[in-house]
């Protein structure tokens, strides 16, 4: 019976079947052209610039590993690759930490939570240009930041941004606080997460509130704090708007970063193909950090 | 039984003491959080209002001693393009937001519904692209766009943003969610596929549909980087490249600035204020899945 019955559809099935996966196509191809192009197209085109010579004028030339070789006795990039260093070594336990604090005080059933979670929200969406324009603003010789310095009684007029030692530091001041609230919002949903028997249980044994959140809310958000340091790191090593708005890569390329450079060498400079090795390295180094924390991300949470 | 009633009530009132301590500090933070996230915002709103030399007044004012309202018209009236700036960051989020979510969901629904060899290589595939950061691509899209002689164009910002991926993945994850019967049931009717789909699936995606609209809109509104690289001339600036380069033009004229980032800005803001349910669910799940 059943072989009867599979002979029987067996032809128009796999007619169906042939019939299903054009359409399927017909409905995937209008979207897929763009990251075919876009994506996969430019990524080979990315590995094929990086070992040429390109000014956009001239025919590429072939140059084998000399653009990886030129990237790393270039004080330029190093000098790049140490400023994202810094830069990432402080902003991501910065962004981390505070937006742990932020979700757990919005996980609390605070009056006016829905405009805290707005007015928190409001920096991260706001445009980079906005906001990088309202802290250059801020962070003038003249400005509100050195006011109210002054104001605590420290009499100090700091060129913020334009000052070698305090520019990168005035940066990462900004995107901290641009950037926080994301991480709080996939904090405050792993939070959501933990189920509540949990803490009655512990309230039971007599477990106060901060012992809770340091014994059971930390441990079980173990996946959602490597998530967001893993963004986070992400995040810094593409530092570029605010650089390229605010500092132009100086005072003497003290806020220089990689994609900065990147821009400089490819978009001003015209080496396309020194640029396109960056991009690669760049890649590199992101996709090693990734493969480093996902031994980290993998960790469920054991309940 | 005297001693145990005391030490049930010692034990009853230990931790609600020191739930109302937390309870302040929790509000303290709360309060900090909402000053220093909103004072620059509001600065900025009084900054705009504020006269040529008073911007420029040490210790700087809060409250503006005079309401300058003029700089809104001339931000609008002394850089020639302004409003044409507007116009162009307008129709670049209006072009995604119409030809992005219709050919992202269609084929949002071909992974999610449909099968065809290769689906799931080409899905981990593009999943996988999320992992290449946009800036590597910087050059070899600008080489592209260059030989589609779509060089300082809106099209050469507005087609290769049609690439990105995040819209395919959140329309997928959604599809899934429906219940099946409802094709079913349409495609005992003898409904095509495509029938279905317009007629079936998409009147029960609007709330997906919606959020991923106003992520779009963020994304192409507030756009910076690729912008930065296609477009040069300045008729042809996004809102967002014409206010940075204002900076480098009228670096002394903050009240202009200031007021031409409100532009920018107050969109966006009234956007989070009336649908903060979508900006948080997607970007939680965005995170979260992604």
């Amino acid at each position: 019976m059943a072989v009867l019955a599979g002979g029987a559809l067996r032809r128009p099935s796999r007619f169906r079947y042939w019939r299903q996966w054009v359409t399927a196509y017909l409905f995937l191809t209008p979207w897929l052209i763009f990251p075919l192009v876009f994506i996969a197209g430019a990524i080979v085109l990315a590995f094929y610039f990086s070992f040429t010579s390109y000014d956009l004028l001239s025919d590429p030339v072939f140059v084998g590993l000399a653009n990886y070789q030129k990237a790393f006795q270039d004080p330029v990039f190093l000098h790049a690759l140490r400023n994202v260093a810094t830069y990432t070594a402080v902003v991501v336990p910065s962004q981390t930490f505070i937006g742990l604090v932020m979700a757990a005080v919005l996980n609390q059933k605070l009056p006016f939570r829905r405009f805290f979670r707005v007015a928190w929200y409001l920096p991260c969406v706001a445009s980079s240009v906005v906001t990088t324009l309202i802290f250059m603003w801020l962070f003038l010789p003249d400005g509100f930041i050195n006011a109210a310095i002054n104001f605590l009684g420290i009499p100090l007029r700091i060129n913020w941004l334009g000052d070698e030692a305090t520019a990168l530091p005035s940066i990462m001041f900004m995107n901290i606080w641009a950037t926080a609230a994301t991480f709080m919002l996939i904090f405050l949903a792993a939070m959501q997460d933990v189920p509540g028997p949990i803490y009655e249980a512990a309230d039971l044994d007599g477990a106060g509130p901060i012992r809770q959140f340091f014994q059971i809310t930390i441990p079980l958000m173990r996946p959602a704090i490597f998530l967001v340091v893993l963004l986070g790191t992400i995040g810094c090593f593409q530092l570029y708007d605010q650089v390229k708005i605010a500092t132009n890569g100086g005072p003497n390329d003290a806020t220089t970063t990689v994609t900065y450079l990147l821009w400089r060498e490819g978009f001003r400079d015209l080496n396309m193909g020194y640029a396109s090795a960056l991009g690669i390295l760049l890649f590199i180094g992101i996709f090693a950090v990734s493969l480093i924390q996902r031994r980290f991300l993998d960790v469920r949470p054991d309940y | 039984m005297a001693t145990l009633a005391r030490t049930q009530t010692v034990a009853v009132q230990r931790p609600r003491f020191r739930f109302r301590i937390s309870r302040i500090v929790f509000m303290a933070i709360a309060l900090f959080w909402t000053l220093v996230a909103l004072t620059p915002f509001i600065l900025t709103v009084s900054g705009s209002f504020k006269t040529k030399s008073e911007i420029l007044d040490w210790p700087p004012t809060i409250i503006p001693h005079v309401v300058e309202w003029m700089n809104y018209v001339e931000v609008w009236t002394n850089s020639r393009f302004f409003p044409q700036w507007i116009l162009n960051s307008g129709f670049l989020a209006a072009f995604h937001l119409v030809v992005y979510i219709a050919i992202c969901s269609m084929a949002g629904y071909a992974f999610a519904r449909l099968r065809f060899p290769g689906s799931t290589v080409l899905f981990l595939a593009i999943l996988g692209s999320i992992m290449v950061p946009g800036q590597v691509l910087w050059v070899p899209k600008f080489l592209i766009i260059n030989q589609l002689g779509l060089v300082d164009n809106l099209f050469g910002i507005a087609l290769p943003d049609l690439a990105e991926v995040f819209g395919v993945f959140f329309m997928t994850q959604f599809f899934k969610s429906l219940p099946k019967e409802l094709e079913e049931a349409a495609s005992i009717d003898g409904a095509s596929v495509f029938r279905t789909f317009r007629s079936i699936i998409l009147p029960n995606a609007y709330p997906a549909l919606a959020a991923l609209a106003i992520l779009r809109f963020q994304g192409e509104w507030n756009a910076f980087q690729w912008p930065l690289i296609v477009v040069r001339s300045p008729q042809n600036l996004t809102l967002p490249l014409g206010l940075a380069s204002f900076q480098g033009l009228y670096g002394v004229n903050w009240n202009w600035v200031l007021a031409g980032a409100m532009f920018n800005a107050v969109p966006i803001i009234l956007l989070v204020i009336f649908f903060q349910k979508y900006f948080i669910r997607s970007a939680a799940s965005s995170a979260v899945k992604g």
